[in-house]
């Protein structure tokens, strides 16, 4: 049966096998020749063989490229070809160093079956015919190699995916050869896997224990600034790099993985605790029941969420102790409220009444230091000096930036010092938006003790006024307007007050009662801020009712002009009247005429000009501020009533609680359902 | 050359050598291959012709066995393949060891024909016991491949296959192992939804599938609506065979872990065994039922005791279904004014406001979940709303479709309560149940207010004492009227109140005292709803169009009491249009008020057992209106 051309050689299938092993390590042999071009092997065309022979020795083949595919990767991290490839294995990162070293381990173990199989070929020696005795046939190869040839194969399809990604990502990508049916394949996977997530697992221990991030290839999924200061620690200085977070970690876990190392950072740095924190030795046991495989397996097991939740539970409450006792969160909380916020009433009316003479004048002629001792009178003469000391100390004035003819009304604020730990919740931009808070409160406040002003006057001017019943109509309108004005001021400061801080601060005790971690206080704090901020009608989306407001505490100063002018005049008036009848009294009884003609003449005319010129003019100034009140205010309900936070509507039903607008403007009878 | 031209001896040998290369799956020199058409199919062989006769075909005998092999190698390096599911996978695995023993057998033939001690008819001996196996295992992965299957269908027909070869031993013991072996990634998958609720099904393999998975974060809100229904749904496909009789009781468990799960994260079902498939003494059965019972009492658990369903349903009841007296005399008092403007015009702040004064001046203060009551005004009457869910689908639907409706509704016929709840309660109060509690709360609430009209009637009418005698008469038929509608609005009251929402209210309490499992609560609840429903009559068109028709006659009649001026300024004139306008409203009431009861009569005749017929009896206690209608027949008879 053999062919007779000359040029073929013949060869024993020792030969054969002979090369078929090397070929399984990736070695070209003499008959058997690398083909770069296919990415694959080809035989001699000159050795003379079966077709079956040739069939068998390219299914041997694909062993040997598998293997080589490994080995590739294992030298090169599958870094593509040439210039890129490198061989320093330090550069590409820890996980892909592992990762490599299982890949060897493997590979170590194949090399051993086929130092076996070498072994086979050596005893066996050839018989007569050529053929191997009891050794190794080619066939018998194929079976050998059947389950090297999976596992090569699975191991070939894992550096396929690990090519050209490092770190959490290389992980990922790892773990998604775990779902197979095969139960070969996944423990092929879930060892080289278990390696892979080694160089994580001890970074995430470390980072659950000490809080240190010992990371130089930036592999893991937290990610730390340097640049960022202490201070700033909590909010800027560390994050998740979300493409190196293993999918096999959910989010809320990443997040409860940051926020416990954050808290001891936190702890360390910021709120200087030096002492060892308690409570770690439950972790310890907890980190001890988990390995590296629990990392991968949380469909089957809940010990890595059972760690991480614990480390996030314990570390948080050691945080929120810290911050809630040692450091008086709540205390600092509360005094804000008390102090820029005008919770403390008797201290903010005797304030606003000891500045009084020193805001009046202009920005430029104001001196802090005379400021901050009338500050301290007011504290001393009010409840606010039993407070902590601690907190009158931070408590201080400020003058905001000074433009050119601005009053001191207009630059004065409260400021309230915060710093170390409690400047994590209370963050600059809090305080910022606490001085705006302040700054809007303070003016409502004034325009309330400008109203009760001209009340008073009122009161006065009215007796006065009794003598002049020319005046009567005036009189009571100003009264009327001023009424107007009392009810909205009180409206206003009954929906800030009630409507918006109390319920607002009732939602942060709530919160802060069942928060968790910092992160909570903080939310929880924010929110309250920005509650309040959006009741105050100072967001953005309240800009125009905001500046309408504005207008109409012009028109309370307006109103104290003409209150002025009208007591002046009723006084001036008096007075002439009295000084007239006094002299007309004073003559009679010194026995001559009261008056003359001639006085009389004067006195008429006074009065007269009096009835037709400052009357008049009362009269016409009086109809022109309730005439622009009323339309502020009806435009002002408007607003209201077209603003999307309900609580503004149900202000609006109360500010114009008989209708007397509603009738005026079919505009704000809109269908509500 | 031809194979013909040698000996028979060396034709044999070559044959075998050319059937081990075969059976390995790699052509020989004399027998020939050809690739099938269908890749499923098995290929065909071709023998040298030269061949002598009786060797082709032993031959042809043993061939198949090559045939076989090559289909499965192909099902094996096909199904190995990701996107095949892990079932298949785990198969092929199996496969795979069956096909090394099958190889080891290849070799040892190998090795005695080495020392030529193999003949055909040898090894025909030798193979014929494989032959078997392979020809069923051939079979099976055509039909699996033929038919595309896919996760629980492969299970499914591997486990037919299993029981249809009872009795042939050793093959269904290797269809046993392979059933076995395939089914570790699903038992896998069942135990992490048993135990955990976890659904980790990348290949869409399982029975379960949840829709929607990926959107993990935002679990409190909103998804209470359609979840019990739609979140997590039985695939029918995917059930194995074995598991069918279990299917609804497995999707239950996982669906009462993933509810407990979310208020509690740590909840995982105790000793926890590993579950495998198996054809005599399925032990996963048992586990079933355990987990199962383990879930629904937990969360029945978590619903009556962490989160308080009695109470909850106690509060809704107080405001649904008006059992707070207190509250609802105060709503009403407080809110009349406001609610009988049109719809357009009521302040819903307003109105809010007023509600919860209501809520904190009654002994509903006292209420823990007072909080989450809220007002609801809805631009379509009860009567429109009720017909148009009765009709969707119908061709009548486009019919009910408020026109103008809108214009002519006042406050109170719109108004209607709201009620918040919170994930998990709103398991049980979604939204359509708190839409069935609106519209029994829009229904007694007009008939309050019916009443309550009728009663000012009454009080107003008290004055008539001082009325001359003359006037008197003028206002007997009224008042007697009156009487009628106030006895009817009244009873009618007392009717739902307590014949239907007490009675059938009992009969939900002491149903749910023995509540085993969630669904039964949902289900006894809705039972007590639709009762209600029913027998408030709000369910039949007819029944209710004659209700409202009544109210709307009451409603008329007292306002135009009402308006009418005192009999001292009245006119002859006057008066007797008065009484003219009288009798017409006794015409409609008593006209309306008999229809009303024959409806009701017929209705009874169908169904003597429903609590309906004690309507007509109450309505017609002393059987005032039977005798009437008697008379009226009589006459115009």
């Amino acid at each position: 049966t053999k062919s007779t051309k000359e040029e073929l050689i013949e060869v024993t299938e020792k030969v054969l096998i002979r090369e078929v092993l090397f070929i399984f390590q990736g070695i070209e042999g003499k008959i058997i020749k690398m083909d770069v071009n296919k990415d694959g092997f080809r035989l001699d065309p000159k050795v003379r063989l079966s077709l079956s022979q040739k069939e068998l020795i390219m299914k041997l083949t694909e062993v040997g490229w598998l293997y080589n595919q490994v080995k590739n990767f294992c030298e090169w991290g599958g870094r593509g070809t040439g210039s890129e490839r490198t061989t320093d294995r330090t550069a590409a990162g820890l996980v892909n160093q592992s990762l490599v070293m299982a890949l060897r381990e493997e590979l170590n173990e194949y090399c051993r079956l086929i130092a076996v199989l070498e072994a086979q070929v050596q005893e066996g020696g050839d018989t007569p015919m050529g053929e191997p005795m009891g050794g190794l046939t080619l066939r018998r190869l194929v079976l050998w190699t059947l389950g090297p040839r999976t596992h090569l194969k699975a191991l070939a399809l894992l550096t396929h995916a690990a090519r050209e990604v490092y770190g959490g990502a290389c992980v990922s990508a790892i773990y998604q050869h775990m779902h197979h049916g095969d139960p070969g394949h996944r423990t092929v996977v879930r060892h080289v896997l278990n390696m892979a997530c080694t160089p994580l697992y001890v970074m995430l221990t470390q980072w659950l224990l000490d809080g240190t991030l010992e990371d130089p290839h930036h592999e893991f999924f937290i990610a730390s600034d340097h640049t960022v200061s202490d201070d700033k620690l909590w909010q800027d200085k560390y994050s998740i790099r979300w493409c190196m977070l293993p999918s096999f970690i959910s989010k809320s876990q990443a997040q409860k993985v940051l926020a416990s190392g954050k808290s001891l950072n936190f702890l360390r740095n910021v709120c200087h605790f030096r002492a060892p924190i308690a409570g770690r030795d439950a972790i310890k046991s907890a980190l001890q029941q988990t390995t590296v495989e629990s990392l991968f397996t949380q469909d089957e097991n809940s010990q890595l969420d059972n760690l991480v939740s614990l480390t996030f539970r314990e570390t948080s409450r050691h945080v929120l102790e810290e911050i809630l006792t040692r450091h008086k969160l709540m205390d600092h909380l509360r005094a804000l409220r008390r102090y820029l916020l005008l919770g403390q009433g008797d201290f903010i009316h005797y304030l606003m009444q000891v500045l009084t003479p020193e805001l009046g004048g202009p920005a430029t002629y104001l001196y802090p230091h005379n400021l901050s001792s009338l500050l301290e009178t007011a504290v001393a003469a009010s409840n606010a000096q039993y407070e902590e000391p601690d907190i009158l100390e931070r408590l201080d004035v400020r003058l905001l930036e000074i433009s050119p003819g601005d009053l001191g009304w207009d630059v004065f604020s409260l400021d309230y010092h915060v710093d170390g730990p409690i400047g994590t919740v209370l963050t600059a931009d809090c305080m910022r938006q606490y001085l705006m808070l302040f700054n809007a409160l303070w003016k409502d406040k004034r325009m309330e003790m400008i109203l009760s002003d001209i009340w008073k006057e009122q009161a006065a001017t009215s007796k006065l006024c009794r003598d002049l019943p020319e005046l009567g109509v005036v009189l009571h309108g100003v009264q009327l307007l001023t009424t107007e004005m009392v009810h909205l001021v009180h409206q206003m400061q009954y929906y800030m007050t009630f409507e918006v801080l109390e319920c607002s601060w009732h939602g942060l005790m709530t919160n802060l009662r069942s928060a968790q971690s910092l992160d909570d206080v903080i939310a929880a704090h924010n929110e309250f801020l920005k509650r309040i901020v959006a009741g105050a009608l100072l967001d953005s989306k309240s800009k125009q009712v905001r500046t309408h407001l504005r207008t109409f505490y012009n028109l309370i100063q307006n109103l104290r002009g003409l209150q002025e002018r009208l007591s002046l005049a009723v006084s001036a008036e008096v007075n002439a009247r009295k000084n007239a009848e006094a002299e007309i009294k004073a003559k009679t009884e010194a026995g001559e005429f009261g008056t003359t003609a001639e006085q009389q003449d004067v006195e008429k005319r006074r009065r007269k000009e009096f009835l037709t010129k400052v009357v008049p003019k009362l009269k016409s100034d009086l109809r022109i501020n309730t005439q622009t009140y009323q339309d502020m205010v009806q435009s002002f309900l408007l607003m209201l009533s077209q603003h999307d936070d309900q609580n503004l509507h149900l202000l609006c039903t109360r500010l114009d609680f008989n209708e007397y607008y509603h009738r005026r403007d079919h505009r704000l009878n809109q269908r509500l359902t | 050359g031809a194979l013909g031209k040698v000996a028979s001896t060396s034709q044999e040998h070559q044959l075998i050598e050319d059937l081990l290369s075969l059976m390995v799956g790699i052509e020989g020199m004399y027998i020939t291959v050809q690739p099938p058409a269908k890749h499923y199919d098995a290929p065909e062989f071709t023998v040298d012709p030269s061949v002598e006769p009786s060797l082709s075909a032993l031959v042809s005998r043993i061939l198949p066995l090559c045939g076989h092999y090559s289909q499965l190698v192909r099902f094996v390096e096909d199904k190995s393949l990701y996107h095949h599911g892990l079932v298949n996978q785990a198969l092929a695995a199996a496969l795979t060891s069956l096909i090394k023993d099958y190889m080891l057998l290849v070799t040892q033939l190998e090795a005695r024909h080495q020392r030529w001690a193999l003949t055909l008819h040898k090894l025909w001996f030798y193979v014929e016991k494989t032959m078997a196996v392979m020809d069923m295992l051939a079979c099976i992965t055509r039909i699996i491949t033929k038919s595309e299957a896919h996760g629980g269908s492969v299970l499914s027909l591997l486990h037919d296959r299993t029981l249809s070869l009872t009795g042939c031993g050793q093959l269904q013991e290797v269809m046993v192992f392979l059933t076995q072996a395939a089914a570790v990634p699903y038992m896998n998958m069942l135990a992490k939804w048993l135990y955990r609720g976890i659904i980790n099904d990348p290949y869409n393999e399982f029975m379960v599938v949840d829709r929607e998975s990926g959107t993990e974060e935002n679990e409190d809100q909103d998804l209470a609506d359609d979840y019990w229904e739609k979140r997590y749904t039985i695939i029918p496909h995917n059930i194995p065979a074995f598991l069918q009789m279990h299917a609804d009781v497995i999707l239950r468990t996982g669906k009462y872990l993933n509810v407990i799960r979310q208020s509690d994260h740590s909840v995982v079902c105790p000793d926890q065994e590993e579950l495998a498939y198996s054809i005599r003494d399925p032990s996963y059965t048992e586990v079933i039922e355990r987990t199962y019972s383990f879930a629904s009492k937990r969360l029945l658990e978590l619903l009556m005791k962490e989160k308080d369903l009695m109470g909850r349903l106690r509060s809704v009841k107080h405001y649904f279904l008006l059992d707070q007296g207190d509250f609802v005399v105060q709503l009403m008092s407080l809110c009349e004014d406001e609610l009988s403007k049109n719809i357009d015009d009521v302040v819903p702040t307003r109105l809010e406001s007023l509600l919860e004064l209501a809520l904190r001046t009654s002994a509903a203060n006292n209420d823990l979940y007072k909080d989450d009551i809220q007002c609801d005004l809805q631009p379509i009457t009860l009567m429109n709303q009720m017909l148009r869910i009765l009709s969707i689908e119908t061709e009548d639907e486009r019919e009910y479709y408020p026109q103008e409706e809108r214009l002519q509704l006042s406050g109170l016929q719109g108004f209607s309560l709201g009620y918040r709840v919170t994930w998990p309660v709103s398991l049980v109060l979604d939204r359509k149940t708190i839409a069935c509690y609106q519209m029994i709360f829009r229904h007694l609430f007009y008939c309050k207010h019916v009443e309550r009209l009728l009663c000012r009637v009454w009080v107003s009418n008290k004055v008539a004492k001082s009325f001359p005698l003359s006037a008197s008469r003028t206002y007997t038929a009224a008042f007697a009227l009156r009487q009628r509608m106030l006895n009817f609005i009244q009873n009618i009251e007392y009717y739902m109140m307590f014949e239907v929402i007490e009675r059938n209210w009992q009969t939900f309490i002491n149903k749910m005292q023995k509540v085993e499992n969630v669904d039964e609560v949902l289900a006894f609840h809705n039972d007590f709803l639709s009762g209600c429903l029913k027998d408030c009559m709000l369910t039949s068109p007819e029944l209710l169009r004659m209700i409202s028709k009544l109210t709307g006659i009451c409603v008329n009649f007292a306002n135009f009491i009402e308006e009418s001026p005192e009999p001292a300024a009245t006119t002859h004139e006057d008066s007797q249009s008065f009484e003219q306008t009288i009798s017409r409203f006794e015409l409609q009431f008593s006209g309306m008020i008999y229809t009303l009861m024959e409806k009701i009569s017929e209705m009874g005749r169908d169904n003597y057992n429903d609590a309906l017929v004690n309507v007509i009896y109450r309505l017609d206690f002393n059987a005032y209106y039977a005798k009437k209608h008697e008379h009226l027949r009589m006459a115009t008879s």
